[in-house]
């Protein structure tokens, strides 16, 4: 059976992931292309082959999500995986749409492809939209486990919008870190709150590596 | 132990051995129809509704029912994000620039963040409108979302917006400027106008707690 031509929909968050976790080393498909939007500056940059592993020596290239309909015709796509989240059920089927009226088929992956198990206990804080109060949550959480004597590590969801490379592992436990990764406003909202509380909070793109 | 601390709505990376999801009132519904937020509410163990202290009791009542609807057995924790600042002065009866987390203002399509709640409650006399001093790429971010109305969100993904950040606070006319981003601001910028920080930490209400159901847990894995 011939590979799958696939598409990845994202904006440097869940998109990585679900290439990393389910189709990095995985024969029956060729991804072709992530699209971004949500981000700005995301598009127009490449996955580094240094992450892609060895099935896409040139890396994976990184478009804006306008040329989607051309990328699956010119490129003769046969699934698009959406991997976006915060988005409305309606956007979600606009875009399964414009991927089925281009001819491909329009993928979400769940848990079980994607997930990954830990060593350790994990203990995850989701939340409905973003701006709930996860970072508090997480926090006080942790602030809890630590009273008991526990050691806790934070495992951040991913930002990387600068060197994905350099970005494939970091870890923050104090200030000087969020300067040393050239960290976003985004990040350090993300970040700071922890370290000042003495948390070190782990962050990338790989998170099979972390 | 690892906790993950998650992003948008997105469902944790990790298989996680127990699950916390947190819903929010002022936006009652959205669990339902914003991917994935479903996902992880039909298989959350806990579902924290916050920010009761601010949210309307019909939006508290239809995240209960929703919860009930697709996870009636998960454990509902009441909640609030109480606030305060460094400094009321700097709000009290004064014209203020608010600033709030970027993202929480751009797709997560809140009009109102821990600053604006600040700057009502520590009696502001306006919140002041950034919108005629913006400059740079801070004007794509009004213009591709509207509705961010006369807040300014703290947008930082590269140098130029930083320093647009930074001019357009410079350029604003306001008394003062009340930084609802968890970020200690004046780090990243220079702001030469009196401002203040405002902090919230998470507080449940009642029974049950994060301590009772991490209690649990934690005995229940032998993790002491």
């Amino acid at each position: 059976m011939s590979k799958r031509n696939a598409v990845i929909l994202g904006a440097a968050g869940r998109d990585f992931h679900n290439f990393n976790t389910h189709l990095r080393g995985n024969e029956d498909y060729n991804v072709v292309a992530f699209t971004a939007a949500q981000i700005p500056d995301i598009a127009g940059r490449k996955y580094p082959a240094e992450l892609a592993g060895d099935l896409y020596p040139e890396g994976i290239p990184i478009y804006p999500e306008e040329d989607l309909s051309k990328l699956i015709k010119e490129k003769d796509v046969d699934v698009c995986v959406f991997s976006y989240s915060d988005v409305p059920y309606s956007k979600v089927m606009e875009l399964s749409a414009i991927v089925n009226a281009a001819g491909a088929n329009f993928m979400l992956l769940g848990t079980k492809d994607t997930c990954v198990k830990s060593s350790k206990p994990v203990i995850s804080v989701t939340a409905t939209r973003t701006g709930c109060g996860k970072s508090q949550t997480s926090r006080r959480v942790i602030e809890i486990l630590m009273s008991q004597g526990l050691k806790v590590v934070a495992i951040r969801h991913p930002m990387p919008y600068g060197d994905l490379v350099a970005q494939k592992v970091q870890r923050y436990a104090v200030l000087n870190d969020l300067t040393k990764h050239k960290c976003t406003i985004e990040e350090m909202e993300e970040y700071e709150p922890h370290i000042v509380r003495g948390n070190v909070i782990y962050a990338g793109v790989d998170y099979e590596a972390i | 132990m690892v906790v993950w601390d998650g992003g948008n709505n997105d469902f944790s990376f990790y298989v996680p051995d127990l699950s916390i999801t947190v819903a929010d009132p002022h936006r009652a519904g959205d669990e339902l129809a914003y991917y994935p937020s479903e996902v992880h509410l039909r298989t959350a163990d806990v579902v924290i509704i916050n920010k009761m202290d601010s949210a309307g009791p019909e939006g508290i009542q239809k995240v209960r029912d929703n919860i009930a609807k697709v996870n009636p057995g998960a454990v509902v924790i009441d909640a609030a994000s109480p606030i305060k600042v460094d400094n009321p002065d700097v709000i009290r009866g004064k014209r203020v620039l608010v600033i709030e987390d970027g993202p929480t203002l751009t797709h997560g399509g809140m009009k109102i963040g821990a600053g604006t709640v600040a700057a009502h409650k520590f009696g502001a006399a306006e919140l002041v409108d950034p919108r005629p001093f913006v400059v740079g790429k801070l004007g794509e971010t009004f213009q591709i979302y509207p509705n961010i109305g006369v807040l300014l969100p703290a947008m930082g993904y590269s140098g130029q917006q930083i320093k647009d950040l930074e001019e357009t606070i410079e350029r604003t006319e306001c008394d003062g400027v009340v930084i609802g981003t968890p970020i200690d601001l004046n780090r990243i910028v220079k702001i030469n106008k009196p401002n203040t920080r405002v902090y919230y930490d998470l507080q449940e209400i009642g029974s049950p707690d994060l301590e009772e159901v991490l209690g649990k847990f934690v005995k229940k894995h032998n993790l002491k």
